[in-house]
């Protein structure tokens, strides 16, 4: 499965790379039908339907098809040939097939080249490659977007030192380091 | 490439899963999420012990280790687990209700489109 999904997004490099691991690690065995053992990813395939109402708490990655709405409190990614027609909301969304509807991450949305997407983006942070095919509108809310912006944001030039170059004179080490001269 | 990788395994809806509608599969399913609705399969679907499925099931092999009310009708099987629970009707060539089962409803078994003459069914309370 992981090598699978490796091997179809290995071009992208980058997005392989990261969510590989997570599903070589969550992919349940052939046999799993008879166990029940907590999942910490679920693969919807294919063939799979659904038409109406669909929500769930962990990972979702869907290579089939969606008629109604996606609400979701972890990451969804719709995989390359997964189809969504209607609103997709949830904390990240990756979208590498197709979806016509509205999307609402809490977190993050990105758009791969594979992609299309005819509907409105609202998300903190969004991200569209080169390469994809995106109808609508991107809107950002202000603070949330300023705070996610400063939480990730890591200073690259450090904060500026004191010269040191020359040793002070007597007094103004007296006055920097709070004494009076006379005293 | 992409079309046979997930067919391989089947499609799992895990246990924090919810979904009220119609859900159409070709692939072997099993559910241990929430279901409301109706189910149309044609494969082996299993409703697995945190399954919980509000729904008519149409289906070949089907067959529950969860909760489910609504008629189940399958085009092979069907087969009620130990930790089953099924409050609705079974329409089925071949039925297996497994000792410790729990099931109310009828069973209606059309033998003719058996495909093997060796299904036993069994019917316990």
């Amino acid at each position: 499965m992981a090598r699978n999904i490796m091997s179809v997004f290995g071009p992208n490099g980058r997005a392989a790379g990261a969510e590989a691991p997570a599903a070589a690690d969550a992919a349940p065995p052939q046999g799993a039908a008879k166990q029940s053992a907590p999942l910490a990813l679920m693969t919807l395939g294919k063939t799979l339907v659904f038409k109406g109402e669909l929500s769930a708490d962990e990972d979702l990655v869907l290579f089939g098809r969606v008629e109604g709405s996606i609400t979701h409190s972890g990451s969804v990614t719709i995989a390359l040939g997964g189809v969504v027609t209607g609103n997709v909301a949830a904390r990240s969304i990756t979208i590498r097939g197709t979806i016509d509807g509205d999307v609402e991450a809490s977190d993050s949305v990105t758009v791969a080249p594979s992609a299309v997407l005819n509907g409105d983006i609202m998300a903190p942070r969004v991200s569209i490659v080169d390469g994809a095919e995106f109808n609508g509108s991107v809107k950002m809310p202000p603070r949330a977007a300023a705070e996610t912006r400063k939480a990730a944001y890591k200073p690259v030039v450090p904060a500026p030192r004191p010269e040191v170059s020359a040793p002070l004179s007597e007094p103004q080490a007296a006055q920097l380091l709070g004494e009076h001269p006379e005293r | 490439m992409d079309s046979d990788k997930p067919k391989d395994d089947g499609s799992i809806l895990g246990p924090t899963l919810r979904f009220k509608g119609e859900l159409t599969a070709g692939e072997d399913l099993l559910i241990e999420g929430h279901v409301v609705g109706s189910i149309k399969h044609t494969r082996r679907l299993t409703i697995g012990p945190q399954g919980h499925v509000k729904a008519q099931i149409e289906g070949h092999i089907v067959s529950i280790a969860g909760t489910v009310e609504g008629d189940v009708q399958a085009q092979t099987s069907v087969a009620v687990m130990e930790t089953g629970h099924l409050t609705g009707d079974v329409r089925a060539p071949s039925v297996s209700i497994v000792d410790g089962a729990d099931f109310n409803g009828n069973v209606i078994m059309d033998t003719s489109k058996r495909s093997r003459s060796n299904g036993r069914d069994t019917e316990k309370r």
